[in-house]
């Protein structure tokens, strides 16, 4: 799990700018997505970092063109695959883009597979659909695959159903069908969550290796500041639908600036088991139909000003790359 | 040496596998527990952590009899635990009490948190009398941080951390003397993790309630107990203070553990990644149960069970036949 | 120490249980379910008052006024038969109510009988499982296996046809889907986290299940009895039809309209009526339940009194 140079030439696969999605339900819109937009570059890892309901997931769900609409509406300035405008892709073409060249792969993996079919039908059912190959060639080169997410004996077991699989290797079933035609961008919606430490730690490695030898950026989308802190070059912070945080991870983690990334590292326990007594942000997120027109994150800040639930705060600068969408930013530091 | 406040010994509990035929069960048997023995002080923290289906949960139902254990016995400040009738425990376990991890499926949706909270009085109807019950629900409330309003609204109108909340009242109610946490805020938000947290805290330094705290995740089992036991495939593999099993682990599995954990701080080279999986519960690996995923393993692990030694202290035990070896 | 106190809910005001008033209100949004419940408050009320509803005495026979069809005039003056008459010249207005009297009567007390011996058996044996599970299960096994209509007849036969018979043999052919749907939902409600709460302090099984079991399954138990109850009157046609139910001179839907197939070409209102009948009670009950469903749910219920 070593760190990448940053990948020469700042080659940019993917661009969103001012995304914004919201659900009609009974109960009032839901505005889950309200001006969000970040880069990736060529062979990165960039975590998503947010607590449930920030909009992170749904932001990847945009991107990857399968959100159900309705009941999601959704637009954006720009969404880019390389020179391919996302905005502007027919269905088909979006068909033909997703699974080949961004893939995704989901918290929970049973729920990702299709109990009534094996494994190796479900791995190789991506060249079928997308390279129209054999029966027998897809079952071989499921089985490649499998070797490739270390899966024991893949010869064996590729014809093996997923209720036959543990959750560790279920998610390795996922992450095998995911590569299969070697994307360039593999987006990993809380890949680890649902699993065991010792196994998360297999997964990750496993992302890792993949992700050197074919150069795929991972967009990591995550709620544990750690793994993030540990896997990613560069990350982008969620609070109630808007990105509050972004820049390289070491800095942020090292220096958060805004309010928000600064209570979410205070309310972890220590790293080296110091026992200091934590520091909860108080209060819980906002409800998502009824945002304020200033700061979302006014009534958790304990630097809230007047200014702050009148005025939005736009994304500003503050050190390096590092850039925070907070009036006082230059001001703030982890105390 | 004072009666602990609780102590188990040979704790063993199966489950036999229905196949769903009806007139003959099948020979699988998982083990979930098998063969643990805890000890816990007034006022103290146990810290149980592993990974799912090692046993730690179970462990917590089979203490509070809500399922009955297979085997071994357990002293409640020195009363047979599992010596008692359903009727007779009933008294018992006023003093010992839950809060569960999913915090949308331990309140029942059809009963206001008033009602909720106040369910133990109505149990125990001689404990508060009638007119006082309202007050004293009002005062769990705010212990936990919630507006007495609260009592008349029901689950579905609060946060996962604040029915969580409502469930740590729930087990104040009749002033417990230890209370089972099994995974109280793995279900929760960073930062609403850190609340519960700290309000489990706060609650021990003014009661002196005692935890078994179960977890998998090892900062917050780090932060919050004074002592530890790692579970691995129903045994307890290491046990003993929190800074002799965090800072000088000696089980191959503790180390693994350690080394997964995700942590910025450490550098990636010492990580150790375990090979394959947990193996199946209902057919444990001969001896040393981890030694079909330890690096240290001889054929002296598959023939003999390593029982549980002491190391750098005489508090401080693990159940390795290479303990004691570097590397 | 110190807590902030949070007063933060998620959803003001709906903490309050609901009034009638607003249960009314919501009733008023939902135009379909209130015509159901317009017809069934019509139905019960001619059903209970059918000697003061009834336009004529449904006994009464006239040959000369045979299989008239709908909104024929009477022999008298003024006289109308709004819904025609039968193969006997009975008004089958007056029919059809005193004959839905004796349908709805069954169904109910039938399915009545049968949810209540049902869900006790149910909630026995998924709570406690063990050998009384066995025991329960099998015999819901047998009562599957077995021809039911081919048991009632039999039963009927040795114990003769009539109304209470014909309720218990329902009630006893019918326990089992009760039984099978109240310890499917038992089996996992017994390991939620809020049973084993109720447990850990120390409430007793019978607490249990009267707070937090029962309360919980109650909803779908409400819409399998309007289910069960529309299966039975239809149950009821049938062993009617056959002969050991409802004896003449007494009637029912069913027995309507067993006697009126053979008339079906000449006098299609003689089947087709109570046959509506039949559909529109088992239709707003059915719509009925499933409002009811949504509106006791706590989570769901905002929606519909908001």
């Amino acid at each position: 799990m070593t760190r990448e140079p940053q990948a020469q030439g700042e080659g940019r696969v993917l661009e969103v700018a001012d995304l914004w999605v919201e659900f009609a339900t009974p109960g009032g819109t839901v505005y889950a997505v309200n001006g969000v937009g970040f880069d990736l570059r060529r062979g990165e890892t960039l975590a998503i970092l947010g607590e449930s309901g920030c909009g992170k997931s749904v932001t990847a769900l945009a991107v990857m063109g399968i959100l159900r609409a309705p009941p999601a509406r959704f637009r954006a300035r720009t969404m880019r695959l390389g020179e391919v405008d996302l905005l502007r892709a027919s269905p088909a073409e979006m068909r033909s883009i997703r699974g080949a060249r961004i893939a995704m792969i989901f918290q929970d993996p049973f729920m990702s597979l299709n109990p009534t079919k094996t494994v190796g039908q479900q791995i190789g059912e991506v060249f079928r659909v997308h390279r129209g190959v054999s029966q027998a060639e897809a079952r071989r080169l499921a089985i490649g695959l499998m070797e490739r997410v270390r899966i024991p004996s893949a010869k064996r077991r590729v014809d093996d159903y997923p209720h036959q699989f543990s959750g560790g290797m279920s998610q390795r079933i996922m992450v095998a069908s995911a590569i299969a035609l070697g994307p360039e961008i593999l987006l990993a919606d809380e890949p680890t969550t649902a699993l065991d430490v010792t196994v998360q730690a297999q997964i990750m490695d496993i992302l890792a290796e993949l992700r050197r030898e074919s150069g795929m950026a991972v967009v990591l989308i995550t709620h544990d500041l750690r793994l993030a802190a540990e896997t990613a070059e560069r990350a982008a912070v969620m609070y109630a639908g808007r990105i509050v945080e972004t820049g390289p991870m070491a800095d942020i983690y090292a220096r958060p600036r805004h309010p928000y990334t600064i209570g979410l590292l205070r309310s972890l326990p220590d790293d080296e088991g110091q026992r200091r007594r934590l520091h909860p942000i108080a209060g819980t997120p906002p409800v998502l139909s009824q945002l304020p027109a200033g700061c979302a994150f006014v009534p958790r800040c304990q630097w809230a000003q007047a200014r702050c639930s009148r005025e939005l705060p736009p994304m500003r600068p503050v050190a390096g790359e590092q850039a925070c969408a907070c009036h006082f930013a230059s001001e703030l530091t982890l105390a | 040496m004072d009666e602990p406040l609780l102590r188990v010994e040979g704790l063993v509990k199966h489950y036999r596998l229905d196949d769903g035929s009806a007139f003959r069960r099948s020979g699988k048997t998982i083990r979930a527990v098998d063969g643990v023995d805890l000890t816990l002080a007034a006022g103290e923290t146990l810290g149980v952590v592993g990974e799912s289906g090692c046993g730690k949960s179970t462990i917590a139902k089979a203490v509070l009899r809500l399922e009955e254990p297979t085997a071994g016995r357990a002293w409640f400040r020195g009363q047979d635990l599992f010596g008692f009738s359903r009727r007779a425990f009933r008294q018992v376990r006023r003093e010992l009490q839950i809060v569960f991890q999913n915090p949308y499926a331990s309140l029942n949706p059809r009963m206001r948190i008033g009602d909720i909270i106040g369910e133990p009085f109505e149990v125990f109807p001689d404990l508060v009398p009638g007119a006082d019950r309202k007050r004293r629900i009002g005062e769990l409330l705010e212990r936990v941080g919630l507006s007495p309003a609260a009592a008349g609204r029901y689950p579905h109108e609060f946060s996962g951390g604040q029915r969580q909340r409502i469930g740590i009242a729930r087990a104040l109610a009749l002033r417990p003397a230890l209370i089972v946490c099994d995974e109280p805020v793995s279900a929760l938000d960073v930062s609403v993790q850190a609340q519960i947290i700290n309000l489990l805290e706060d609650i021990q330094k003014d009661s002196g309630v005692a935890y078994i705290f179960i977890a998998h995740d090892l900062t917050v089992v780090r932060h919050i107990s004074h002592r530890v036991a790692v579970m691995y495939l129903g045994r307890i593999v290491e046990e003993g203070s929190v800074e002799d099993v965090f800072e000088r682990p000696t089980h191959p599995y503790t180390q693994a553990l350690l080394s997964a954990a995700p942590n910025p701080a450490r550098s990636h080279d010492s990580r150790i990644i375990l090979a394959g999986d947990i193996p199946d519960p209902s057919d444990p690996p001969s001896g040393c149960r981890f030694r079909t995923r330890c690096w240290k393993a001889t054929e002296l692990c598959a023939r003999e069970e390593p029982a549980l030694a002491p190391r750098t202290s005489p508090a401080h035990r693990s159940a390795c036949h290479h303990a004691a070896d570097h590397g | 120490m110190m807590t902030a106190i949070d007063h933060t809910t998620t959803d003001d005001g709906a903490g309050q249980s609901p009034g009638l008033w607003r249960y009314l209100r919501a009733l008023a949004r939902d135009p379909v379910t209130l015509l159901a419940v317009v017809f069934l408050i019509v139905l019960a009320i001619s059903a209970l008052g059918a000697e003061l509803v009834a336009p004529h005495d449904p006994t009464r026979l006239s040959l000369a006024m045979r299989n008239k069809p709908p909104l024929s005039p009477g022999l008298l003056e003024g006289v109308t038969h709004y819904l025609g008459t039968d193969e006997l010249g009975r008004d089958l207005l007056s029919r059809l109510i005193f004959g839905g009297r004796v349908s709805i009567a069954v169904g109910l007390i039938g399915a009545l009988f049968a949810g209540v011996f049902g869900t006790t058996l149910g909630l026995i044996a998924g709570y406690y499982r063990g050998r009384t599970d066995d025991a329960v299960m099998r015999a819901v096994d047998a009562m599957a296996a077995l021809p039911t209509l081919l048991i009632a007849l039999f039963f009927l036969f040795v114990v003769g046809a009539g109304f209470w018979n014909l309720v218990i043999v329902l009630a006893f052919v019918r326990w089992r889907v009760f039984a099978r749907l109240t310890r499917g939902m038992v089996l996992s409600l017994r390991e939620q986290p809020y049973v084993l709460a109720a447990k850990a302090i120390g409430a007793s099984d019978t607490r249990i299940i009267f707070r937090h079991v029962l309360p919980n399954i109650l909803s779908p138990l409400m819409v399998l009895f309007t289910l069960e109850v529309a299966v039975l009157i239809l149950a009821e046609a049938a062993l009617s039809f056959l002969g050991f139910g409802i004896q003449p001179p007494d009637s029912s839907w069913g027995l309507m309209i067993a006697r009126g197939r053979e008339y079906l070409t000449s006098a299609w209102w003689l089947v087709t009526l109570p046959g509506l009948a039949i559909f529109l009670t088992t239709l707003g009950l059915n719509l009925v339940a499933a409002w009811a469903r949504a509106i006791t749910d706590p989570v769901q219920r905002w929606r519909w009194l908001a």
